[in-house]
């Protein structure tokens, strides 16, 4: 059996800046059942998401959001958006390492 | 007016990227009160608060400008602009007050344009920064009197209550420096008496346009009726319809925190909020409670970061590719020398210098996870910026020239890399980085802000 990933359980995937210092990622899932099942599984977390992206647990904010059915992972940007060494200036596409999380 | 029980405004998520007419003129046959467009965004980077180029060209402002100022003259209700040409900064405010002076002109009656200014002098922030009323948000970068000398401009983000100021004086169009997207919304749902935690989810939701509904087309009108106890909103196009999902996930949109949100004067708590469908085009939204709070501005600046020159090019030579590290550090040692002939002792730090490998890490850089490289070929974006315009281009021929003819240590001699233009180096001008996340304290909401009044057309 292959493992699955968060990609499995998302319909819907929105990443932008939250001003230019912050980046966040909204990630939305098909219904309630996956919804609170992937709240508790606790595979998005803030230090769960902190491995992956080499920050502090203390610099990860994680919010469930039940009335849109999605997790809000928020994060510092490396640089301010469209600073020299910038790769994503509108951060647009720094959510992709979160979908390769293994869900067990 | 204070007493209705009812007001309902059009709502355009970011002028100059259209909607459709058809729409605006279904949203007006509503008779709003009042339309509401957000020009600005911050997503670009720093160049538009820095005055390299506004957000888009003069037709594409004119167009949906044009269109906005028609439709409300016709209806005689008001037309507030935040963030004039995506920045806010005044040139902006200016620029968009051109555009609706030649409008006006065309329209047939006369019409009071207030401008609202946004940008603040260093002298000004200095002085709050020294009297201990300047403070940093999260995550906020280090600031003080150096960084606010230094920074080609400054302007504080306006809420509600200067569009409020701005129409008391009888504007029939204002047109607004920085503002926060919600507050031009809000504004006069908070003037008319409307429940502030209402006033401000509405501006929230209003935001984007029809971004609150689905599925996703083109950015679209939006409708928004306040009632005392909670409010509807609907998109104008047929083909989009707005359900309590795609609502909801606009309180999320472009926000670290969706549960509480702060704005200038108002601190509105969205945790017991609820969407419910009343159609299967619309949906009912209460719940949201605003309070008061001491009254902040918070800051955006810019300041130059250098002059920046880049140049790209492809691999396909695995020989090159399964060392990319070693290769690049091969070659650096070239560089060194070369900009010490050029550039005297110590040359190679005069600049900084980028380089992206796309197919490897050129999206995520530090933060990708996967660290070994796959594939047959990989593309390079190499950036050099330095302090002066001089330094940045004999520093990028350097360098240049050292990837051009690339050494490797795989070969007795090299290879030349693949660049794919006869111009291979592109000058990108100067440079900008955001330098400010902080808010000031302020008195009054009008204190950091200037508000003109003029009369177009006739």
């Amino acid at each position: 059996m292959t493992t699955r990933i968060v990609r499995d359980v998302l319909v819907s995937v929105r990443s932008k800046n939250a001003g230019p210092f912050t980046v966040s990622f909204d990630l939305f899932f098909p219904d309630n059942e996956t919804f609170h099942d992937m709240q508790q599984r606790g595979v998005i977390t803030p230090e769960s998401v902190a491995a992956l992206y080499g920050l502090a647990p203390d610099d990860v904010r994680v919010h469930w959001f039940e009335p849109a059915l999605a997790v809000k992972v928020a994060v510092p940007r490396l640089v301010p958006g469209g600073a020299p060494g910038d790769t994503d200036v509108a951060g647009g596409q720094q959510y992709a390492p979160l979908l390769s999380l293994p869900l067990d | 007016m204070a007493d209705s029980n009812s007001l309902s405004f059009l709502c355009i998520g970011s002028l100059g990227t259209g909607f459709l007419e058809s729409s605006l003129e279904r949203g007006l046959a509503l008779d709003p009160d009042f339309i509401g467009a957000d020009a600005g965004s911050v997503d670009g980077g720093p160049n538009a608060l820095a005055g390299v180029a506004p957000g888009w060209p003069d037709a594409a402002y004119r167009r949906d400008l044009d269109l906005l100022m028609r439709g409300a003259a016709r209806k005689g209700i008001p037309l507030l602009i935040g963030s004039s040409a995506t920045s806010g900064r005044d040139w902006g405010v200016d620029w968009f007050a051109g555009m609706a002076r030649d409008i006006g002109s065309t329209i047939g009656r006369k019409l009071k344009v207030a401008k609202i200014y946004s940008e603040l002098s260093a002298d000004y922030v200095a002085d709050k920064l020294r009297a201990g009323r300047l403070h940093p948000l999260y995550p906020a970068p280090h600031y003080d009197e150096d960084v606010i000398r230094r920074s080609v401009r400054i302007v504080g983000v306006m809420g509600a209550e200067q569009f409020q100021a701005a129409l008391d004086l009888g504007a029939d169009v204002v047109l607004g420096g920085r503002a926060t997207d919600t507050g031009i919304f809000a504004a006069i749902p908070l003037a008319r008496g409307f429940d502030p935690g209402l006033a401000w989810h509405a501006g929230k939701i209003a935001e984007c346009g029809s971004s609150a509904a689905e599925p996703r087309r083109r950015l679209d009108v939006l409708h928004i009726a306040m009632e005392r106890d909670s409010f509807v909103v609907q998109p104008l196009a047929d083909d989009i319809r707005c359900t309590p999902f795609s609502v909801a996930s606009l309180q999320l949109h472009e926000v670290a925190d969706p549960f509480t949100m702060v704005e200038p004067g108002w601190t509105t708590d969205l945790r017991n909020v609820r969407y419910d469908a009343v159609s299967d085009r619309a949906v009912r939204v209460s719940g949201a409670t605003s309070v008061r709070t001491p009254y902040t501005v918070k800051l955006e600046g810019v300041e130059r970061a250098g002059f920046q020159r880049m140049f790209m090019f492809g691999i396909r030579d695995e020989t090159f590719l399964k060392n990319i590290d070693g290769w690049m550090a091969f070659i650096d040692g070239d560089i060194t020398t070369r900009c010490e002939e050029l550039l005297g002792p110590g040359g190679r730090d005069l600049v900084q210098v980028h380089m992206r490998v796309y197919g490897r890490d050129g999206v995520m850089g530090p933060r990708e996870p996967i660290k070994q490289f796959e594939g047959h070929e990989a593309f390079f974006v190499v950036d050099v910026t330095g302090p002066d315009p001089q330094t940045t281009e004999t520093a990028t021929s350097v360098i240049w020239y050292a990837f051009m003819h690339a050494k490797s240590p795989g070969w007795r001699g090299g290879a030349t890399v693949a660049w794919p233009f006869s111009k291979a180096v592109f000058d990108n001008g100067e440079v900008f980085q955001f330098n400010a996340h902080h808010v000031i304290d302020v008195d009054d909401p009008m204190e950091p802000f200037r508000i003109e009044l003029e009369e177009v057309g006739q």
